[in-house]
């Protein structure tokens, strides 16, 4: 169930960035298509009973850490990835004085 | 040093030569020079054949296997000898030639010019498929700067028309054949009887097609075109190149890859030939109907020379002794003739203007050496005694005989009587028919464009008489061996 | 020796700090200049240990393997590592004057700065052994390049590097994905390991899922047939020399995951298997090789024609890959080589004669043999390359794709294959003619600096260096083929 609210939310994104013109939507489409790849790898690092992983005595079950370090450099770079688009789109406001895709491509 | 890369390199050196040296003054003398020195060297080659015969050197290995190496074998000696003497007598027209008509650039023309013929070298030296095929693409880049040497609007079409046809087909055909040749053999080298020890003919024919559409440089139909296209170069080139070494380079690769590729034995017992026979004879049919309703002499020479690759090839595609003996005198003889035809049609050019059959009314009573040529080289090229093309006609009809195609006997005579049939108005007009407009003009002919062609007539008349050399080397070193 | 590996990634780092402190712009060529060589320098000890002792691993933090990162330098590697930075040098030395009146003057630092951290994305892409790390890597990359695009002259130049850096992230997501679900199969990130555990863990639909995510994310990378339209867009826009870097490397990237990822790691569970995705591929390129070939011809832009060409170029290089079979894998990589070195000095020509980039059209080059017959010259070389003519390294290419495309299943796509090459020709021919036989004027007049000259000839004379002499590429890539790929065979 879990899995489909996520692929769902990872289509949607895919959406966005292919469907909107406008170039902010395509960002936040961009970071919510990533967005749903981080939390696929909450979602795996999730052990049945784990609790987070922190060593703690009378616990034998942890869930996975891995996958929450994987996905801070990933959100690292997602961040870099936004931070660049918006740069650029601070560019392409000067330039063009718009940022909807189909009148740029006009221009 | 081997003596074949010592040539190889000697032409290399030419070119660099040339280049240097590109005075448009003292570049004629330089090339006539070097074409003779060349020239030399294949007589000194021919001499000492023993020694280099069945030598084969290995330069590089361009792919794990396969080197590009050069050697010598017979049939090469007689192209061999043929393409450089003729060289060094274009050599001596050309420079004379170019200097009438007031060619600008002369020495980017000797320097291709050098190449092409190095190019032409190279292959016949070539002892395996890859180094054939390697100089075989070099030939027709060296030669493009030739066709388009004019730089007009249509000689850039026309050069265009025949590097498409010429790199396209050795690309779609010749390139897969070759692979698809070192895939089953995995060899590529030229061997008497053939390098295929296993084989189906199913194999055998799809690569007897491929090879013939490949080598396109024989022109066989429907990739002819080029040839017609290249007429527009300047004559010596049309002469040399597209009557002699070009040419005759894919002929002479193509009874190579017959002879020493699929070997005699193979290609009679597959069939495979009796494709090659069908495309030779249709072009042979074909090219001269449109031969006879071309107006322009070169456009006319040109579509001869179709045809007459086509016997070569067909005789050398009948695989019966005498009709391989047949092809390789008609390598020789139509080379003779048809450089001589070529070279008269630039004389006539030259010195009068004229480039239409049409125009030739009476043209013996200006040029009578220049005529009397053509006619030599006309009846060589119908195959009328006393000259050479008479003997080469008679052993492929011999040839004929030994197999069991008769029925290509209906061929040979349409087409003889077809190529008497375009060759005749060139005589006739010349000799017999009235100047329509009585033009005063007094012409001499410039003996030094006249003399390298009549040396050449010379030689075709005297082989006539004596030609028991040269069927007797053929005879003891290609067919029996 | 040890270190090596590490060396190539961390020595380009240390020197960046030192280029953005500095903030000038001689310096910062010229520092960026000796990393290039000195990078290049420890590739070449680096290629050669390998080709003689074998692989060398480097552990980082000395975690062993499957807990720690590992970085691996393999043939296949150094291949592609020599490659890259030596494209990258080549460049690098050739971009003074360009990026001078390109780039924005205070930008030109970042440039350069730019400019090694892709490098150092590419270099961490061919190194590591670690999937996830290779997704790092591969938006370092990215992040720089969009960057590098959008310091192009042109006023579309910032549109085209966010509309690559949309279909580039999307790729990316993709491969995180894709990476995501291999690790709940497998439970590791370590490539060597991952390869190990994928055959226990069953073939269920979830893999085939990550496959296809991956394989996408890949094909986006490498702009592989129909994916390819961020290519032409970035081609068109980017600065000059920025085109000439990436179309020798960034699609090259792309071909490098491909192998490592499919015919490598997941090599054991056979991915192109699932639902003959091979022959799919397979056919998508060989229509690919003949749109674009069509389209170039067509195109009167000549940076566009190359591109275009570029695409056909990277199909042939998939559907060598796509036989399956090792003389298809030695064909590719044979090509890559080749293709890379050609299609390098094509564009760095274009570059350094057009130093203001503007819309370059056919009749921009008219009459260039009056005035750089050199240059002239080696165009030719290098288009006559392009065709595959003999003697130049394209005919090696050629020569061993037939060759492996008659010895698999396909034998009959040859025909399309040597068509499109015959058709090579018609683009190829229509520069060449604008180049010797127009009367027009060269128009452009400023000077070509002597290193440009000298990386040009460089190119050109590996050009048909690699059509005599193939040991080098054909050596290595057949036994990158048998080490690395089909060992088991």
């Amino acid at each position: 169930m879990i899995f489909i609210l996520n692929m769902t939310l990872f289509l949607i994104g895919l959406f966005i960035i292919i469907r909107e013109t406008n170039l902010i939507k395509k960002v936040i489409g961009l970071n919510i298509f990533q967005a749903s790849v981080f939390i696929f790898y909450l979602i795996i690092s999730k052990v049945d009973e784990g609790i987070p992983p922190i060593l703690n005595q009378g616990y034998t079950i942890y869930s996975n850490p891995l996958p929450h370090v994987l996905i801070l450099t990933a959100i690292v770079v997602s961040i870099a990835t936004t931070s660049l688009a918006l740069a650029l789109i601070i560019k392409i406001k000067q330039k063009h004085n718009t940022i909807e895709e189909d009148e740029l491509d006009e221009t | 040093m081997n003596i074949l890369i010592a040539h190889l390199l000697f032409l290399f050196i030419s070119i660099v030569t040339l280049y240097l040296f590109r005075k448009e003054k003292i570049i004629g003398l330089i090339h006539i020079i070097l074409s003779a020195l060349s020239f030399l060297g294949s007589l000194y080659i021919i001499k000492n054949q023993t020694m280099y015969l069945q030598n084969t050197i290995d330069l590089i290995y361009i792919i794990p296997g396969i080197s590009i190496s050069f050697g010598l074998d017979h049939l090469g000696l007689i192209f061999l000898i043929i393409s450089n003497g003729l060289w060094f007598m274009t050599s001596l027209y050309s420079e004379r030639y170019l200097n009438l008509n007031e060619y600008k650039n002369k020495s980017s023309f000797f320097i291709f010019f050098t190449f092409s013929m190095f190019a032409t070298n190279a292959i016949i030296y070539s002892s395996n498929l890859l180094t054939t095929f390697i100089f075989y693409e070099i030939l027709t880049l060296a030669t493009y700067p030739l066709v388009t040497f004019k730089k007009d609007e249509k000689s850039i079409i026309n050069g265009k028309k025949y590097l498409y046809y010429l790199l396209g087909t050795s690309i779609i055909f010749l390139l897969p054949a070759i692979i698809l040749t070192q895939l089953t053999t995995g060899t590529l080298d030229y061997r008497v009887g053939g390098i295929f020890d296993n084989y189906d003919s199913l194999t055998i024919s799809l690569l007897a097609i491929l090879f013939m559409f490949g080598v396109a440089k024989s022109a066989i139909m429907p990739f002819h075109k080029w040839l017609p296209s290249a007429m527009v170069a300047p004559t010596p080139v049309s002469a040399l190149l597209h009557a002699v070494a070009v040419v005759k380079s894919g002929v002479f690769i193509l009874m190579k890859i017959m002879l020493y590729i699929f070997g005699v034995e193979v290609l009679k017992d597959t069939s495979a030939n009796n494709f090659i026979i069908l495309f030779a004879s249709i072009t042979i049919i074909v090219s001269s109907i449109i031969a006879l309703n071309q107006n322009n002499i070169k456009l006319r020479l040109a579509y001869s020379t179709i045809g007459q690759l086509s016997y070569i090839v067909l005789a050398t595609a009948i695989l019966a002794p005498y009709s391989i003996m047949a092809a390789t005198l008609h390598l020789i003889f139509h080379a003779l003739g048809k450089i001589i035809l070529f070279l008269s049609a630039g004389i006539i050019a030259t010195q009068t203007g004229i480039k239409e059959v049409s125009e030739m009314n009476n043209l013996s009573r200006k040029l009578p050496i220049t005529c009397f040529l053509v006619l030599i080289g006309a009846f060589i090229m119908i195959g009328l005694p006393p000259t050479v093309g008479f003997i080469s006609k008679w052993y492929l009809l011999i040839g004929i005989m030994e197999s069991d195609k008769l029925y290509l006997l209906i061929i040979i005579i349409i087409s003889t009587l077809l190529n008497a049939g375009y060759y005749f108005p060139i005589i006739y007009k010349s000799y017999f028919e009235k100047e329509s407009s009585s033009d005063a003009k007094e012409i001499t002919e410039d003996i030094s464009l006249v003399f390298p062609v009549m040396i050449i007539g010379a030689i075709v008349i005297l082989l006539f008489f004596n030609i028991s050399f040269i069927t007797t080397f053929i005879d003891g070193y290609i067919i029996r061996k | 020796m040890s270190q090596l590996p590490i060396l190539i990634i961390a020595l380009p780092l240390l020197f960046i700090p030192l280029i953005i402190l500095l903030r000038s712009n001689q310096y910062s060529f010229i520092l960026s200049i000796i990393v290039s060589l000195l990078n290049l320098a420890l590739i070449i000890i680096l290629f050669k240990q390998v080709y003689y002792n074998g692989d060398m691993f480097y552990e980082l933090g000395s975690w062993p393997a499957p807990i720690g990162i590992r970085l691996n330098a393999d043939l296949l590697s150094c291949y592609f590592l020599f490659l890259i930075n030596f494209i990258s040098l080549i460049c690098l030395i050739s971009s003074k004057d360009l990026v001078n009146t390109q780039v924005a003057k205070e930008n030109i630092y970042l440039f350069y700065t730019s400019w090694l951290l892709c490098n150092i994305g590419f270099s961490g892409i061919i190194l590591t052994n670690d999937i996830f790390n290779l997704f790092v890597f591969l938006e370092i990359s990215s992040l720089a390049s969009y960057f590098l695009i959008s310091q192009g002259n042109y006023k579309k130049s910032v549109l085209a590097a966010i509309q690559y850096l949309f279909i580039g992230s999307i790729g990316a997501v993709f491969i995180l994905m894709a990476i995501g679900i291999l690790y709940t199969h497998t439970g590791t990130l370590n490539m060597t390991d991952l390869s190990e555990k994928i055959i226990q863990a069953k073939p269920s639909s979830s893999v085939i899922l990550a496959i296809a995510l991956f394989f996408i994310g890949v094909a986006i990378k490498s702009a592989l047939f129909p994916l390819h339209g961020w290519l032409i867009r970035t081609y068109a826009y980017a600065p000059s020399i920025v085109v000439t870097y990436f179309s020798g490397t960034s699609t090259k990237i792309g071909i490098y995951i491909l192998l490592r990822v499919f015919l490598d790691i997941l090599n054991s569970i056979n991915p192109f298997e699932y639902y003959d995705l091979a022959q799919l591929i397979l056919f998508l390129s060989l229509f690919g090789v003949l749109l674009a070939t069509f389209v170039a011809i067509k195109q009167s832009e000549i940076k566009n024609m190359l591109a275009f060409s570029s695409v056909a170029q990277l199909s042939y290089i998939v559907i060598a890959i796509m036989l399956l079979t090792p003389d298809g894998v030695t064909a590719s990589l044979i090509h890559v080589f080749n293709h890379s070195i050609i299609k390098t000095g094509l564009f760095l020509i274009i570059t350094i004669l057009f130093i203001n980039n503007n819309n370059i059209t056919l009749d921009d080059i008219a009459g260039l043999n009056s005035k750089h017959p050199l240059i002239a010259s080696s165009f030719l070389i290098l288009l006559l390359g392009l065709v595959g003519l003999p003697l130049t390294s394209g005919f090696i290419s050629k020569w061993y794709l037939v060759m492996a495309i008659f010895k698999s299943d396909y034998w009959y796509i040859s025909g399309v294959v040597l068509i499109t090459s015959f058709m090579t020709l018609f683009y190829v021919w229509l520069l060449i003619e604008k180049i010797y036989f127009s009367n027009n004027k060269f128009s452009d007049g400023h000077k070509i600096n002597g290193y440009q000259y000298v990386c040009v000839f460089i190119l050109t004379g590996l050009t048909l260096y690699l059509g005599i002499d193939t040991h080098f590429t054909v050596g290595i890539s057949k036994e990158i083929t048998v080490n690395t790929f089909y060992q088991l065979n």
